[in-house]
């Protein structure tokens, strides 16, 4: 196992220079160029000043030759200069980190909690209430957009009843535990509740799959309880669908949520995506993707590991 | 019988989800939260983050930063530029404005005494020159072409200054809204400058303004704390703290106004009428933003073959009615627009004759200029070219895209098809710069210094700098070109007000409507005066208070 | 181990006439799936709601884009059923015209994704060594292309955005089906009767349609049902972001965005267009209820 892993992590370095390869060439691809911000804001911006400004950004040279500065600096740990705020990207990408992974890690904590004995619970209990409640909100859960979701929170507990704040990580000059749980309660409702229907539907269907078969009717049949039967055999090997769902969801975790974090003004990567977008800034829409996808790549791996620990039968030799 | 239940959950679920919405009391009343350990915290529920706080290189119309840094003048409520470093504004009438022999002129500030940076440095002179400088050397600021026409600057004394301007413009006393200070900066170089994360991030962002930076946490908000040497005087300001939380998402911005957490915000047009809080109002602020259809009558990229003949423009000018997209569809919070200058300015023509809502005139001039339904498909035509045109919207502007929908609508009605694409923010701009679309409804910020010859004035890498439309009048060019180059408001008036007449005739831009801001402000918020202008609100901030 | 052993008998079988045996099987499968009533019920229903909106032009009772300023955001009445919109527009119409292009959107994303999702995934798992690591490290690939600014380089080009959607939706979905695909196949690959049809010499495509996707066949059905609902909502929440079918085209996604700033006063902008996207992910959802009975080879 350990010299599979070794393989694929020294095979990740010709991967991670393909993907970036493919993201460089889409948001260059991409009409538009930052300097359409500075062109937007003034009125009597003239052609020699753009000229300069673009030199100045480097976004002058051909995109193959801007492409190999990028991968040389990127080589030395350098990720580059954010066009809009003049700050590297490294520090802009850490800064937006912790609350990032506050708020996602904490949404994919509480799904996994919900989710997983609740599509165990609706398979066992095929067809009782409990699976039709559990199925039912599962349904009106994936029919909800997310930005629908958040809004209607807001409008709900803060508007309504006035117990939860619209915005932010925190009171500012206020601060304290109760009052950042506050804050976090309804952005992280809204992230966990899709992946709870998403990972409880896959859960409960694999879990069914795994009842009927054989060697658990066999376990069952010399004399295990039945509930060790149901935690150790069949949820284990019912569990490999689930998680190779749940670790491209942890990927994700690092390059957070664009309208969660927009509806409730959460200061998470998303959000900063976004903006770098609209303004083309190449540099910091770089760093944030080659990041997420690193993520995707490193969790993949990690997935194909529990694989083999969810069933030692698997080998990738 | 299993699946039934599971429909029956699901609905039932579904219609639960809905029914808090009405089930839920009708609580609205707040409670405005106004100090915090004994200090006057305000709280801004504010609609997008900064780039960075130096107001020169920022790519983005914000204002927060107005309150830490002065400059020598500023704009009030009024839209009037008023002096605030300077001890006044200089004119030809106060001696202030010289004409030299070579025909440049000598503009002379007199800068306010005993003033000082917040770390109590003193502000002189010194510090404008230095301001002047880096904006001369950095590519970045987004007017530099106006302050060029500055080719030299003297400091006279420690308060007095001189800039040596190369000719006359309107826009003279509408520069320098902020100051850079010399001895934070004065060691780097001017490329450093701009890339000073200390000074663009605030730990050393020091101004003379009534507030000091304080803290900024990325995405989320940015604090700014009591200057105590104000000098104003000990009594300025009332407040002890600015807290500018980012809120982009406009029904959250408006959900956050009715949470009654926040004392300042901005909302939209068609949430004013719903906006029913007790311990706020929602204050109309006249803004200069106007917003109009331009047709594209460039050649090759535009339609001049549709747009060329001014009885088209004239006929879809009637056509299009106005007055019902202000009453019914912007629910009467803004004012009918037949001219670009804002009823809020000086220069407003309020007698302007411009083409009202009648479709019938409409295809009469439309007959006229030869667009007639031959081929009897609803659509116009002329020599077998159909009247179609594509209206290009900005994504994400909503506002926009619902008056080009309506207009759509309402041009079908005479015989023309319009159809709509989007692009996205960055790929619209560069489109419409380079003038490759047929038509937009747009919106523009009118400076206080009122000139029109960049939207209107004959593209010749001179002037017109944003007349992407190829539109092209000698009478008016020379008419805006005279206001730009008068400063006497007796002999300006008559100029501007016969451009936007001009305007109106030859339908250079079809105007919709003047847009007034609703702000949400707390009832206990006092002092608060509006403005419209692009430099904000924040002009008086140092009298305000919460009571 | 009763099981294998007429697993191997079947797979003899199979050898000797794998088209008959396909073709009763599929008649057997048919069968059952027309016993689950209320998976036919579904269908019927889905094929309706299909129909009523692709004959949209016939039958809707106003134009999609027939503005009425006098009449905003009015309460449904027997002029507007379902009432009207924020520039007056009639919603029952707006909603039978934009489930043509919702329901496209929802289904060819789910199609898509699914078969090319669980080829690549069966492949890749069956096969294992360098197929997986290929395929594998093709998804992961594909995986981090950004979906977003691909969406605005498209729409930049094309003058049929909203087919740009619906391809991007469809074609950036397959990969989460063949990563759980390919993880299950890992697993129900080492099964003992899978080993032994390997042994006897079966043909690995037989050996994956007969015995290998049937056992993952639930996974593959809820990423297929999840992947109805989720491409309609990703439409919409483009349309939050600004880059969604663009107007006066509507569909569910970008009507329910519209609603968003009066849902509270003007509830039913949302109430329909959310039950419209309900009532097909529950379609789906029964039609995928009787497929996985039909297929399960334990019933």
């Amino acid at each position: 196992m350990l010299r599979y892993v070794i393989k694929r992590t020294i095979q990740m370095i010709p991967l991670l220079f393909a993907i970036s390869i493919v993201i460089f060439t889409i948001i260059q691809a991409a009409p538009g160029g930052p300097e359409g911000t500075l062109l937007d804001r003034g009125m009597f911006v003239d052609p020699a000043a753009i000229d300069a400004y673009r030199a100045k950004l480097g976004v002058d040279e051909p995109v193959v030759i801007q492409y190999f500065k990028w991968l040389g600096a990127m080589l030395t740990g350098d990720l580059g200069i954010s066009f809009q705020t003049q700050r590297p990207v490294f520090d802009m990408i850490l800064e937006r980190m912790p609350d990032t992974l506050r708020l996602m890690g904490l949404s994919f904590i509480v799904a996994a909690i919900i989710a997983i004995p609740l599509g165990v619970f609706s398979a066992v209990k095929q067809y009782s209430t409990f699976d039709f409640v559990a199925t039912g909100a599962s349904f009106v859960a994936i029919a909800m957009p997310v930005f629908w979701f958040g809004l209607m929170l807001q409008y709900f507990f803060s508007v309504k009843l006035q117990w939860l704040p619209v915005a932010g990580t925190m009171t500012v000059g206020v601060g304290g535990f109760v009052d950042q749980l506050k804050h976090i309660i309804m952005p992280a409702a809204v992230l966990s509740l899709n992946s709870i229907a998403g990972w409880s539907r896959y859960m409960r269907s694999s879990m069914l799959g795994v009842l009927n078969q054989d060697y658990i009717r066999t376990a069952h049949s010399k004399g295990l309880s039945k509930k060790t039967v149901i935690s150790v055999h069949a949820v284990k090997n019912a569990s490999i669908p689930v998680v190779s769902v749940m670790t491209l969801d942890i990927a994700r975790l690092f390059s957070g949520a664009v309208i969660t974090e927009t509806i409730f003004g959460w200061p998470g990567v998303g959000r900063m995506f976004i903006q770098a977008m609209h303004a083309r800034d190449y540099p910091l829409l770089m760093g944030i993707m080659m990041m997420g996808s690193t993520m995707v790549v490193v969790f993949n791996l990690v997935a194909d590991v529990i694989y083999a620990w969810l069933d030692p039968r698997i080998s990738y030799e | 019988m299993r699946g039934w239940r599971l429909a029956l959950v699901a609905t039932l679920l579904f219609s639960c989800t809905f029914g808090t919405l009405f089930a839920a009391g009708q609580k609205e009343s707040t409670s405005v939260q106004t100090t915090n350990d004994g200090k006057k915290i305000l709280y801004v529920a504010y609609d997008r983050e900064l780039d960075l706080l130096n107001p020169f290189t920022s790519q983005m119309l914000c204002d927060p930063e107005y309150n830490v840094t002065e400059g020598l003048i500023f704009t009030n409520d009024k839209n009037e530029f008023i002096p605030v470093l300077a001890k006044e504004i200089p004119t030809f009438d106060n001696g202030g404005i010289v004409e030299n022999a070579d025909g440049t002129y000598d503009m002379t500030w007199h800068l306010r005494e005993g003033v000082n940076w917040s770390d109590g440095v003193e502000f002189t002179a010194d510090d404008v020159k230095f301001t002047l400088d880096f904006i001369h050397n950095t590519p970045d600021v987004y007017n530099q072409s106006e302050y060029n026409h500055i080719i030299d600057a003297t400091v006279v004394d420690k308060y007095t200054i001189t800039f040596t301007w190369d000719d006359l413009y309107t826009y003279y006393a509408g520069l320098f809204e902020a100051m850079l200070p010399k001895h934070i900066l004065g060691h780097l170089s001017w490329a450093e400058i701009a890339s000073y994360e200390p000074y663009n991030r605030g730990s050393e962002f020091i101004g003379t303004g009534p507030f000091m930076f304080a803290e900024w946490k990325s995405g989320e908000y940015i604090r700014l704390v009591k200057n105590p040497n104000y000098w104003r005087g000990d009594q300025y300001p009332n407040i002890d703290e600015m807290v500018f939380q980012f809120i982009p998402d406009q029904t959250a911005r408006y959900n956050a106004m009715k949470s009654g957490r926040y004392q300042i915000g901005q909302i939209e047009a068609t949430q004013v009428a719903d906006f029913n809080v007790k311990g706020m109002h929602v204050e109309m602020i006249p803004s200069n933003v106007f917003y109009y259809i331009d047709l594209n009558v460039t050649a090759d990229t535009g339609r001049p073959d549709l747009f060329g003949d001014v009885r088209v423009r004239k006929a879809l000018y009637e056509a299009i009615d106005r007055q019902a997209i202000v009453d019914q569809l912007l629910e009467g919070t803004v004012q009918l627009a037949n001219s670009p200058i804002p009823p809020s300015s000086a220069y407003h023509n309020s007698n302007i004759v411009a083409p009202t809502y009648n479709p019938e005139d409409a295809k009469k001039l439309l007959a006229e200029a030869g667009w007639t339904d031959t081929n009897g498909d609803g659509i116009l035509d002329k020599d077998g070219v159909k009247f179609s045109f594509t209206f290009m919207n900005r994504s994400g502007r909503t506002d926009r895209i619902s008056i080009a929908q309506v207009v759509q609508a309402q041009l079908k009605q005479i015989g023309i098809e319009v159809t709509m694409k989007e692009f996205e923010a960055a790929a619209w701009s560069e489109r419409w710069r380079n003038s490759e679309w047929d038509a937009i409804v747009g919106g523009w910020f009118m400076s206080s210094d009122i000139s029109l010859t960049n939207y209107y004035h004959t593209r010749d890498g001179k002037n017109g700098s944003n007349n992407f439309t190829g539109m092209s009048n000698p009478e008016l060019d020379a008419l805006m070109v005279a206001a730009d180059k008068n400063l006497n408001y007796a002999e300006r008036k008559p100029l501007l007000d016969k451009a936007q007449q001009i305007i109106a005739d030859d339908v250079v831009s079809i105007y919709l409507y003047y847009r007034d801001s609703p702000w949400v402000v707390a009832d206990n918020l006092e002092n608060f005066h509006g403005s419209g202008t692009n430099l904000g609100n924040w002009w008086n901030s140092y009298e305000w208070d919460l009571k | 181990m009763n099981e294998t052993v007429t697993d191997v008998q079947d797979i003899s079988l199979a050898a000797e006439g794998i088209g008959v045996q396909l073709r009763s099987n599929a008649k057997i499968t048919w069968e059952k799936f027309l016993q689950h009533k209320l998976a036919v019920i579904s269908s019927l229903f889905l094929i309706l709601l299909v129909a009523l909106c692709f004959l949209a032009p016939l039958i809707a009772p106003y134009e999609f884009d027939a503005i009425d300023l006098m009449n905003i955001r009015k309460a449904p009445s027997l002029a507007h059923l379902l009432g009207t919109d924020a520039l007056g527009r009639d919603l029952l119409t707006r909603l039978l015209y934009g489930g043509r292009i919702s329901i496209t959107i929802g289904l060819t994303a789910a199609l898509l994704g699914t078969v090319v999702g669980t080829m690549i995934g069966s492949i890749a798992g069956y096969f294992g060594h360098w197929v997986d690591n290929l395929l594998m490290r093709l998804t992961d690939l594909a995986y981090s292309i950004p979906t977003l600014p691909l969406i605005i380089v498209i729409s930049s080009y094309t003058d049929t955005q909203a087919l740009g959607i619906v391809l991007i939706i469809g074609l950036f979905s397959w990969m989460q089906t063949a990563r759980v695909v390919r993880g299950a196949i890992l697993s129900v690959k080492e099964n003992e009767y899978v080993t032994a049809a390997r042994a006897l010499g079966a043909k690995d495509r037989l050996i994956i349609i007969r015995h290998v996707l049937p056992n993952i066949s639930n996974s593959i059905i809820v990423g297929a049902t999840l992947g109805v609902g989720n491409a309609i909502i990703t439409e919409s929440s483009l349309s939050f972001l600004g880059l969604g079918v663009s107007p006066p085209t509507p569909t569910w996604g970008n009507m329910l965005m519209d609603s968003q700033a009066t849902m509270s006063s003007q509830p039913w902008l949302t109430i329909f267009p959310g039950m419209a996207i309900l009532l097909t992910v529950l379609c789906v959802n029964f039609i995928g209820d009787g497929l996985q009975d039909a297929l399960d080879p334990t019933i």
